[in-house]
């Protein structure tokens, strides 16, 4: 399956679960309310059902998914081992949300009560999962950089295409008024 | 700095910013030759200086400013715009980046419209880009002069030099500052200003957030605890916002990156494309350090308030300025007002930029077929011209302003992430599947603005159009009969 379509099916999820949502508006109790003693902040509003969260889940691997697609989509050259490689990170992150709304979860039912790093643990896997774990693909894309993204035959490639098309910049349009391709319009 | 009261440090150290800004104008005005050099810095700049123009024009004044105020009043939830730094840096840039800057070459491109009439072979898609363009450089231009006008005169009334100005009088200063140095020195002079103001914004964050941690005496952990004790839901994942709100920014922050113009036009001014390489580290790395004083600020403001440290605020946007006057030492606090100026300025100059070329060279292209004569001193022309606009729009235009303001960064994602970043890396996307994306993000956007109407569950409505213009551009691509490429553009997007 190629990443298009892979991105295309994210966005038909989350075309859908947003008319989802004009459908089946939040009950007025979920939404946050002005904090009680002070005015310029907010207060939560209740939890929505389990059942509404779960499809907010599942809009969460959607946009996961379209991150991960997209990093795919624009990498078509990258070689197998770094596309299982990326595949497997963007799984990863997507179990990152997923145990962050497990967590949530939790956190939930339970209340405060144990801190991880000063942060509660939903919390912390905001900032330390979903914030900070994808670093842990820049190695993959350091290393691979030259070889699938833009290797030195795709810039021995694009000499040659700029050499048969290219607008040489002594003759671009600037400041004499004229267009030529150097507009990049609609090409000969 | 014994001696000086704390008003005054902060206008020495905005002074001295102010100062080098105008002296890089000068600087720059000498290596200005033609509209490439204005447009596009000669497409010769290197991997620091491209980073950070990408970086710092991300960053507007709002993420020192309307970000900790977010975090003050609404808890973890603002967390979620930034949380995406990495992977949406990842995911944004690797696909707009090569594209743009190969495209741009190729063609002699001098702005976004330009690359964009390119790929889809149609004006009327030059057009269109250019009118969002437009649309969005005189709002958030007009807001972001506004913004500076009203730290400036605070500064100036403060520290005891002309009490009593007018707000009249701060948007002149601060327009004329703002021209001086884009006018002069055009993008050259607006990136050697970026480098300067990102290096400020890091320096901020880090400063800040050694700070903020340090408000209560039990650091982050008490932090935490205050907050969870009064509402334990601001301190889960999501904050007082909810689930599907939060999850919402995270999408239209991850991904709409690549759709913002001021931003992925600093692309195609990059000297190679290998150097892209440590770029895209270094633009995820530096926001990621500024993004620590939105986090820092707002989260310390909330605990110290809901602890009795500092009084309630009257307005969550009063979070930053009222931690630096209570909690900061003068001098960050001198340098936290200077990386507010340059965050506010890096993205207005960023704005200007591209609006004039806009004008002066996309417009009468896509209507007459030809460009301006004399490019470079039109652009300058126009380059006042745009910023007096804004500055009255500013000043007299309340309501629009607003309605022009709240375009911002989710109606240029809906309208340029599937134009642009999906449109250079797939070829059966077309002209007509273009125009729909921006169109349509343009109506859904400003209808529900003018109409007033709630969103559902709290979901951001920049990305509620960004999902509509997206699934109809992908959709009409699927069903409408691939056309082919001219063979420059087919060659590049091979690449």
């Amino acid at each position: 399956m190629r990443a298009i379509h892979v991105l295309t099916g994210a966005f038909v999820t989350l075309f859908v679960l947003v008319v989802w949502a004009f459908l089946q508006p939040a009950p007025p109790e979920t939404a946050p309310t002005v904090h009680p003693v002070v005015s310029s902040m907010f207060a939560s509003g209740v939890p929505p059902s389990r059942g509404a969260q779960m499809l907010v889940l599942v809009g969460a691997l959607a946009c996961v998914t379209v991150l991960g697609s997209a990093v795919l989509l624009a990498s078509p050259r990258m070689t197998t081992r770094d596309r299982w490689l990326t595949v497997a990170f963007w799984l990863a992150y997507g179990g990152v949300f997923a145990g962050m709304f497990l967590s949530q979860w939790q956190y939930e039912a339970e209340g405060p009560g144990r801190l991880v790093l000063g942060f509660t643990p939903p919390t912390a896997f905001l900032l330390f999962g979903v914030w900070l774990f994808p670093a842990v693909w820049l190695p993959v894309l350091m290393r691979g950089f030259g070889v699938w993204y833009y290797a030195p035959e795709d810039d021995a490639r694009f000499r040659e295409i700029v050499a048969e098309h290219g607008v040489d910049r002594h003759t671009r349009a600037d400041d004499a008024g004229e267009t030529g391709t150097g507009t990049g319009g609609t090409p000969e | 700095m014994m001696g000086l009261d704390r008003a005054t440090v902060a206008l020495l150290f905005v002074t001295v910013y102010l100062g080098s800004c105008i002296g890089i104008g000068i600087w720059a005005m000498r290596r200005t030759r033609d509209s490439h050099d204005f447009f596009m810095a000669g497409r010769n700049l290197g991997v620091v200086l491209t980073a950070f123009a990408a970086f710092s024009s991300t960053l507007s004044g709002f993420g020192f400013v309307g970000g900790p105020g977010l975090v003050y009043s609404m808890g973890s939830s603002s967390i979620w715009m930034v949380a995406t730094a990495i992977s949406g840096g990842f995911a944004g840039f690797l696909l707009v980046a090569k594209k743009i800057r190969l495209l741009a070459e190729v063609r002699g491109s001098i702005s976004l419209p330009d690359v964009m009439a390119a790929r889809y072979s149609s004006n009327a898609v030059r057009a269109w880009t250019a009118v969002v363009v437009i649309l969005g450089v005189l709002g958030y231009l007009a807001t972001q002069i506004l913004a500076m006008s009203i730290v400036l005169r605070d500064l100036l009334t403060d520290a005891g030099y002309l009490p009593g100005m007018s707000l009249e009088l701060a948007v002149l200063i601060s327009t004329g500052l703002l021209v001086f140095y884009t006018v002069t020195g055009g993008i050259i002079a607006t990136v050697y200003t970026d480098f300067v103001q990102g290096v400020i914004m890091m320096v901020a964050g880090v400063l800040v957030f050694i700070t903020a941690v340090n408000v209560l005496p039990g650091g982050i952990a008490e932090i935490t605890t205050v907050a969870a004790m009064d509402d334990p839901g601001s301190v889960g994942a999501f904050g007082t916002l909810g689930a599907a709100g939060a999850i919402s920014w995270f999408l239209i922050f991850a991904i709409g990156g690549s759709g913002q113009p001021h931003v992925i036009t600093k692309f195609m001014m990059l000297r190679s494309v290998k150097d892209l390489r440590r770029v895209i580290p270094l633009v995820m790395l530096a926001y990621c350090l500024a993004a620590l004083l939105w986090i820092g600020i707002g989260m310390a403001m909330r605990a110290a308030v809901l602890a009795g440290v500092h009084p309630p605020l009257a307005s969550a946007d009063g979070a930053a300025p009222a931690f630096l006057q209570a909690f900061a030492h003068p001098a960050l606090a001198g340098i936290v007002f200077a990386a507010l100026l340059a965050a506010i300025m890096s993205t207005a100059d960023g704005f200007l930029n591209i609006g004039t070329a806009a004008i002066v060279h996309d417009i009468p292209v896509a209507i007459f077929g030809r460009s301006v004569p004399n490019e470079l001193f039109w652009a300058r022309v126009v380059t006042v011209v745009l910023a007096a606009i804004a500055a009255l729009f500013a000043l007299y235009t309340g309501d629009l302003v607003a309605i022009l303001g709240a375009f911002g960064w989710g109606t240029f994602a809906a309208a340029l992430v599937p134009t642009v970043a999906i449109g250079l890396n797939w070829k059966r996307a077309n002209a007509t599947a273009a125009l729909a994306a921006i169109i349509s993000s343009l109506v859904f956007n400003f209808g529900i603005k003018i109409t007033g109407t709630a969103m559902p569950w709290r979901i951001d409505v920049g990305t509620a159009s960004f999902i509509v213009s997206m699934t109809l551009f992908l959709g009409l691509s699927w069903f409408m009969p691939q056309k082919p490429l001219p063979p420059d553009v087919d060659a590049v997007m091979d690449l």
